[in-house]
């Protein structure tokens, strides 16, 4: 019986550390959602890109992956800038709003496809792990046993979650992205300039996104189609917390990444997936606008 | 119109007599042709309200089982076609209350179809074969039933799309899809057209599941909900052209054609080549191509209309 409370309470830690990164990528997903107004579905090929790219950083150039985020950040951070200033924007100012909304789905999706099966080509289909010696030694505190690498990689997300929210909140820039997610109209009227915004937004929004993803290359295989994997843990912890709402993303990952590691040690794999997508429905039939989104 | 309908019927006869004049591969080319035609049809009868759905693999993936189970059991295969999309509808019925939730959130909430559909049939082992998956009985090598099912239910799903948009639901529908509070306050009751809509939807995508397990020699979750035919239903019906007609029937000629192309040309570049296309197509085509073709032949025809006149 002992031993079935240490799983459980094992269980509990490695949940609350994928929960933190799921929280992580809910963030980049939520400031992608808020500037192009779709869900991105090439959220989860992104996250791919970012665990190649801490991989290949590691092997070929022997770049710690906690250092890689700064080669990664400004690359991505560009890469969003464009997306949105050569393509996004354009569609936007010729379409009306629901052409818009499908023709913005259908280019991510062609991006997607475009990025996963590239992978494909390039890296071909074979699981690949980023195995750090240093990082892989076992920590044990009171009965929970935990890599050195996850500890750190948590820590490290949560540092990056609260730069970020202080960003958003207390800089001017970021207080400007917030108000074109908030309502772009008025952001205009009150003399922000609004394409330059969200081209920064979507920006940090991928950005974030292929961070978590470098993280995630420690933790996880690698291979080509794993970004799909992701997709519907990031989406729904974003509906969960409440589109928009930052600390919201951030408690959705955490319920998800919990009830995926808890389910597995009490049940069998599958259970935690029906679990999650029941739970993720039951919440929104009593708040469709997710937990921390307020009454409609 | 009249003429529409007549040139309609007339493909139909032609279609009917042609798979007697083609081999095994071109049979079996265009049955895939009628099945993704089919597949982005019935995800256009709900799309055309503007009900979003990524779930819909998840419909179809039971449709599958559904005709695999009870063939496994020695029921006929046309009964059990049939009732593989019959049998989909509760499963429709089931997602129906999700239809209240507002775009993204709905999208994201379907989704998680395929994710319980999926588990659930692992987790059952005894009647689905979990996920080593069911061996189909064995079948002739010839196409030509799976061909005329598929035409089938192509022409019962175009069928169920053109009479959504020409009767009196087809406003009610074009009126969700521009605005759905709008549409509420003027007496539409949308929540119950969309239900309809979507389980329209269900069904036909149960009865595509039934045909393409019907295709196949076994099937496992894996080949029931493969995420790449997820893509290819939606890529099939925005490049053709969401919420037209004929346009998901377009853009299946036009991706099959250029998917068995590129494949045998450039086996390991198609899918690349299927991203670059989407991601130019989208900004070349805002819309589907569809419309654009529409818009060509409407100009030629008056054209030809008004030349022919001043003759006069």
């Amino acid at each position: 019986m002992s031993k079935m409370i240490e799983n459980v309470i094992n269980a509990i830690a490695y949940g609350l550390i994928n929960g933190i990164l799921y929280g992580l990528l809910a963030l980049g997903l939520a400031i992608t959602f808020g500037i192009v107004k779709i869900i991105n579905v090439s959220h989860g090929c992104l996250v791919m890109i970012g665990m190649y790219a801490a991989y290949w950083l590691y092997v070929l150039y022997g770049i710690n992956p906690f250092l890689s985020p700064l080669i990664i950040a400004p690359l991505s951070l560009m890469m969003g800038m464009i997306l949105q200033r050569f393509s996004i924007d354009k569609l936007k100012k010729r379409l009306r709003t629901g052409e818009y909304e499908m023709m913005v789905v259908l280019l991510m999706f062609g991006l997607a496809i475009l990025m996963e099966n590239s992978a494909l080509i390039l890296w071909k289909a074979d699981y690949r792990a980023l195995i750090i010696p240093s990082l892989s030694s076992p920590l044990k505190v009171g009965g929970i046993e935990i890599s050195l690498g996850r500890l750190l990689i948590a820590i490290t997300s949560v540092v990056i979650y609260c730069l970020i929210s202080l960003f958003l909140k207390n800089t001017y820039l970021g207080k400007a992205i917030r108000a074109v997610i908030e309502n772009e109209e008025a952001a205009r009227l009150m003399g922000i300039n609004t394409r330059v915004m969200s081209s920064i937004g979507l920006g940090i929004g991928i950005s974030i996104t292929v961070i978590t993803g470098s993280f995630l290359g420690l933790l996880w295989n690698i291979y080509p189609s794993i970004g799909w994997s992701f997709l519907f843990y990031a989406f729904a912890s974003v509906a969960l917390g409440a589109m928009g709402s930052i600390i919201g993303s951030l408690v959705g990952g955490i319920i998800f990444g919990l009830l995926e590691s808890i389910c597995s040690v009490l049940w069998t794999a599958q259970v935690s997936p029906i679990l999650s997508v029941l739970i993720f429905i039951a919440v929104l039939q009593f708040r469709p606008r997710g937990l921390f989104g307020g009454k409609e | 119109m009249k003429l529409g309908i007549c040139i309609a019927l007339l493909l139909i006869v032609a279609l009917t007599i042609l798979p007697w004049c083609i081999g095994t591969y071109y049979t079996y080319f265009i049955f895939l042709m009628f099945y993704f035609a089919a597949l982005a049809q019935s995800w256009n009868i709900s799309a055309s309200a503007g009900v979003i759905s990524l779930g819909h693999i998840g419909l179809v993936g039971i449709g599958a089982y559904v005709y695999a189970i009870l063939v496994t059991h020695q029921v006929p295969i046309h009964l059990s076609i049939l009732l593989s999309g019959i049998l989909t509808l509760p499963i429709g019925l089931l997602i129906c209350p999700l239809l209240k939730l507002r775009g993204a959130y709905f999208t994201i909430a379907t989704l998680g179809i395929p994710i319980i559909m999926k588990n659930l049939i692992i987790m059952f082992p005894s009647l689905t074969g979990g996920g080593i998956g069911l061996n189909l009985p064995p079948r002739t090598p010839s196409r030509v039933p799976d061909y005329y099912l598929a035409l089938i239910i192509l022409v019962i799903s175009t069928f169920i799309v053109y009479f959504v948009k020409k009767s009196k639901y087809g406003l009610a529908v074009d009126a969700i899809f521009d605005d759905e509070d709008a549409a509420n306050m003027m007496g539409v009751p949308t929540i119950r057209l969309k239900s309809i809509l979507f389980l329209l939807s269900s069904f036909t995508a149960g009865l595509c599941g039934g045909i393409y397990a019907f295709s196949l020699p076994y099937i496992s979750p894996t080949i029931a909900f493969g995420a790449s035919d997820n893509v290819s239903i939606l890529f099939v019906a925005f490049l053709g052209g969401v919420r037209t007609v004929l346009g998901p029937i377009l853009g299946s000629i036009i991706i099959c054609t250029m998917s068995e192309l590129l494949r045998t040309s450039l086996p390991y570049f198609h899918m690349i080549i299927y991203g670059l296309l989407l991601v130019l197509g989208v900004h070349f085509f805002p819309g589907g191509i569809y419309p654009y073709i529409e818009k060509f032949l409407k100009r030629y025809t008056l054209r030809n209309l008004r030349t022919n006149g001043s003759d006069k």
